[in-house]
């Protein structure tokens, strides 16, 4: 930390200097190029000029402060003005064939652009310099006069953070010597005490500055819990060390007042320009003035809790009647609650037929699984469930309310099905999207299924990442485990031109594709394939996906189905069934490393419509 | 506003569950709709946006005492907390005849409560109504966590009126204070549209 403190002050001083050598150098090359030598100013008004100039500069930059502050800072201008003739002089003394007494007389009169760039230097090297750029605050010049006994003890035992604390004693201290802020307690507060501070003045506003009264009640925060709040372009300090540099390290104090007069909002917000006193100079990257410039309604929101803890109960404590709930005994209470039932399993009167084999009523393990899975979905709200065991596996379902949930659960049977017979590939998790619906099926690592429904157009996205959070590291331990049955797969002859073709490029979200077909066959759909390479296995996939997913599909209570995704690591299969001019079932299957999954839903659905062109 | 339909002796009932986003307002609902028979609940719906976490609005029809003769039915609503649904809040209490309002008691979310109790109160005088003369219930959800802040401080917040209305704490998502809650805004309700001592059937 002190190194940062002296790579800054050192910062500040070279670049103090540079100024003043490159004015140095400016003058003595004018001099050199004969520029200006014709300029003829009266010594007099010469020697008047730099100290008028500096007082009024002095009274329009830093006007905050006192007329004796005005007057050194423009007496430091004068200092520098003439250090920078006389470097000049020295400097034209051992450029020129000229004596000391000459170059003097050149430097500060007889040549002119010397000390012109001089009094435009000398404020420039000053503002260069920080602490010396802006006069101290009034109350901080009458808190250093108030600290004759620390200074002496950092003579005796140096602790250099101690030069970016500003002393204890601010703008508020009652007398020197006392406690400055002293934490309230809420129990000293008297009634007398209550109704002083609700009639003293509120000075809420963007550049507004408190009425300080003396002694007056402060809150106390912390000011680890206010940092993020800081744009960090503002200060130098990281805010650890920043906290330590305030007036009250690691604490800003605020009036009560002012926070009394913002309880009933809910939130208090105090404006920067009350706040920024606590800050030093030091810590600032920009002069004061600029940060009010560039953040001019900057506030800065105040915990509230410990603010609350701060304010005397009497203070929010009402004095209203409280409700009369007299007459509400005439009534007895309308509601008389049972225990809060489980979940009623749906009732079996929709197209469920692969919920035949499901048990009864839920068992306690499955409860649990359920209501573990329950809290890793909790974000996506207002999911009902309903767990199962379809041949002693698992099936927990997730629905938004207003969906068909028996659909739901035979289109999750269905989906742990496709999951058994696919279990060679390692799918991961399977999104079925209708045009009413979307549901998310993930294997557990049971050998069971999770799926979770919600409306077209709700948090699919999230659903996926959640549920793939809940799945765990596991594989779904499937009971058949089955391989895509073998297919036969030829290259697309015009893969390059017509509809194939245009579906291709359609596809390129999905990389770089090698169009191939499988034939129609028996029942067995014919399957458009876009993949890197012609993948029998991917077309068998596709047809699985067909058989348990696509021909068994309730259409009338889920909506028609647009497509289906299948999910393996960072490979994405996109399934979509084709509507073709011929008639004859059709699918088409692209697949590919995707990390834009809604873009490539958008391309498959593009691809299907020119597959499906006439 | 009730709505008497005299041929099926019934009488109907509007309650809104109000409040900021993520308050608890269908929690409420969740738990009223488990723990009621079958045959004083009828079918809950939810509305989705489509939106991560906000719903339309939520319908409970529930059915309760008779009054006079007359079954009475509470048809419980929630609206959207989030600031940009305001239309369907204004739309949802449109004839309302009480109202819930769900806090959340977690500091952090103080300044939403206020802001949606003013919301209430907007809304509400654009049908002509006011929270004073409006039977109403506060509800100070989530009392369970740790980060709450002190009854105190949430009545000074939000229960200034001229008289204090009813509060309750609660959890809703347990139930805790949910039936409460729901039973003193139905006979603050039940006492506004028959007057007091009336005789009473259960």
């Amino acid at each position: 930390m002190a190194r940062h403190r002296t790579r800054v002050r050192v910062a500040h001083w070279v670049r103090a200097a540079a100024l003043g050598a490159a004015a140095v150098a400016t003058a003595t090359i004018s001099f050199e190029w004969d520029l200006g030598r014709d300029l003829v100013v009266p010594l007099l008004l010469l020697a008047l000029t730099p100290p008028l100039a500096y007082l009024l500069m002095a009274a329009l930059v830093v006007r905050e402060t006192s007329p004796l502050r005005c007057l050194s800072w423009a007496m430091a201008a004068c200092g520098v003005n003439a250090a920078l003739g006389l470097t000049t002089a020295i400097a034209l003394s051992l450029s020129h064939p000229l004596s000391l007494e000459g170059a003097v007389m050149r430097a500060f009169g007889t040549f002119v652009p010397a000390p012109l760039i001089h009094l435009v230097t000398a404020p420039l090297v000053l503002l260069a310099l920080p602490r010396l750029a802006m006069p101290p605050h009034a109350g901080r010049v009458r808190a250093s006069s108030l600290r004759p006994a620390a200074a002496a003890l950092m003579i005796a035992l140096p602790n250099y953070d101690d030069v970016l604390r500003p002393p204890a004693a601010g703008a508020w201290s009652p007398s020197p010597g006392a406690a400055v802020f002293q934490r309230t307690h809420t129990d000293d507060v008297t009634a007398a005490e209550t109704s002083a501070i609700l009639d003293m003045p509120v000075v809420v506003g963007a550049m507004a500055r408190p009425t300080l009264v003396p002694a007056e009640p402060m809150v106390h925060v912390a000011f680890d819990r206010l940092a993020s709040q800081l744009p960090p372009e503002v200060f130098l300090l990281p805010p650890a060390r920043l906290g330590e540099s305030l007036r009250e390290p690691h604490a800003l104090v605020v009036p009560r007042r002012l926070v009394i007069a913002q309880l009933a909002e809910g939130r208090v917000e105090i404006p920067w320009t009350l706040l920024e006193d606590q800050f030093p100079d030091v810590a600032l990257a920009m002069p004061r003035s600029e940060i009010r410039h560039r953040f001019p309604d900057w506030v800065l929101s105040l915990p509230m809790d410990e603010v609350v803890s701060q304010i005397p109960t009497a203070l929010i404590r009402l004095a209203g009647p409280a409700a009369d709930l007299s007459g509400i005994g005439q009534f007895p209470a309308p509601f008389e609650p049972g225990p809060p039932a489980p979940e009623t399993p749906p009732e079996m009167d929709g197209p469920a037929m692969a919920l035949a084999a499901m048990s009864g009523s839920p068992d306690e393990p499955l409860v649990t699984l359920a209501r573990g899975l329950a809290s890793v979905l909790a974000p996506v709200t207002a999911l009902e469930w309903q767990a199962r065991r379809i041949a002693g596996r698992p099936l927990v379902c997730f629905t938004a309310p207003a969906l068909d949930r028996p659909a739901i659960e035979a289109l999750a049977a269905r989906g742990l099905t496709l999951l058994d017979r696919l279990a060679t590939w390692s799918i991961e998790q399977v999104t079925v999207r209708t045009t009413r619906t979307a549901c998310v099926m993930t294997p557990l690592p049971s050998g069971g299924v999770l799926a979770a429904a919600v409306h077209r157009g709700g948090p699919v996205a999230m659903l996926e990442i959640l549920a793939a959070r809940a799945r765990g590291t596991a594989g779904g331990g499937a009971s058949a485990v089955m391989a895509p049955p073998a297919t036969l797969v030829k290259p697309v002859a015009d893969g390059h031109s017509g509809r194939v073709g245009a579906a291709a490029r359609a596809l390129e979200v999905f990389g770089t594709l090698v169009p191939a077909e499988a034939a129609q066959e028996g029942g067995a759909p014919a399957v458009y394939i876009f993949a890197g390479r012609a993948d029998a296995a991917l077309a068998g996939a596709a047809r699985v996906v067909h058989d348990t997913l696509v021909a068994r599909h309730d259409e009338a209570a889920l909506g028609r189905l647009d497509a289906v995704a299948l999910r393996r690591g960072r490979e994405r299969v996109i399934v979509r069934p084709l509507q073709m001019p011929a008639g004859g079932p059709a699918l088409l299957a692209a697949a590919g490393e995707v990390t834009l999954a809604g873009r490539a839903q958008r391309a498959a659905a593009r691809a299907a419509t020119l597959l499906e062109a006439r | 506003m009730s709505i008497i339909n005299y041929a099926a002796k019934v009488i109907n009932f509007k309650l809104v569950y109000y409040g900021p986003g993520l308050a608890g307002k269908t929690a409420n609902l969740q738990f009223i709709h488990r723990c009621l028979p079958d045959t004083n609940r009828g079918k809950m719906i939810s509305l989705a946006t489509g939106d991560d976490r906000t719903l339309f609005f939520d319908f409970l029809p529930v059915s309760a005492t008779g009054v006079r003769g007359f079954t009475t039915r509470f048809q419980l609503y929630t609206v959207p907390g989030q600031t940009l649904y305001n239309m369907t809040r204004k739309l949802v209490l449109r004839g309302v005849d009480g109202v819930v309002f769900v806090a959340d008691s977690q500091w952090e979310r103080l300044r939403e409560n206020v802001e949606s109790l003013r919301n209430l109160d907007e809304n509400l005088k654009e049908y002509g109504l006011a929270l004073a003369t409006t039977p109403c219930v506060l509800q100070y959800n989530k009392r369970d966590l740790g980060h709450v802040a002190p009854l105190d401080y949430l009545e000074y917040l939000l229960n200034r009126g001229t008289p204090r209305v009813p509060f309750f704490e609660a959890v809703a998502v347990d139930g805790r204070g949910v039936f409460e809650t729901l039973n003193t805004v139905s006979r603050m309700v039940l006492v506004r549209e028959f007057g007091q001592a009336q005789e009473v059937r259960t």
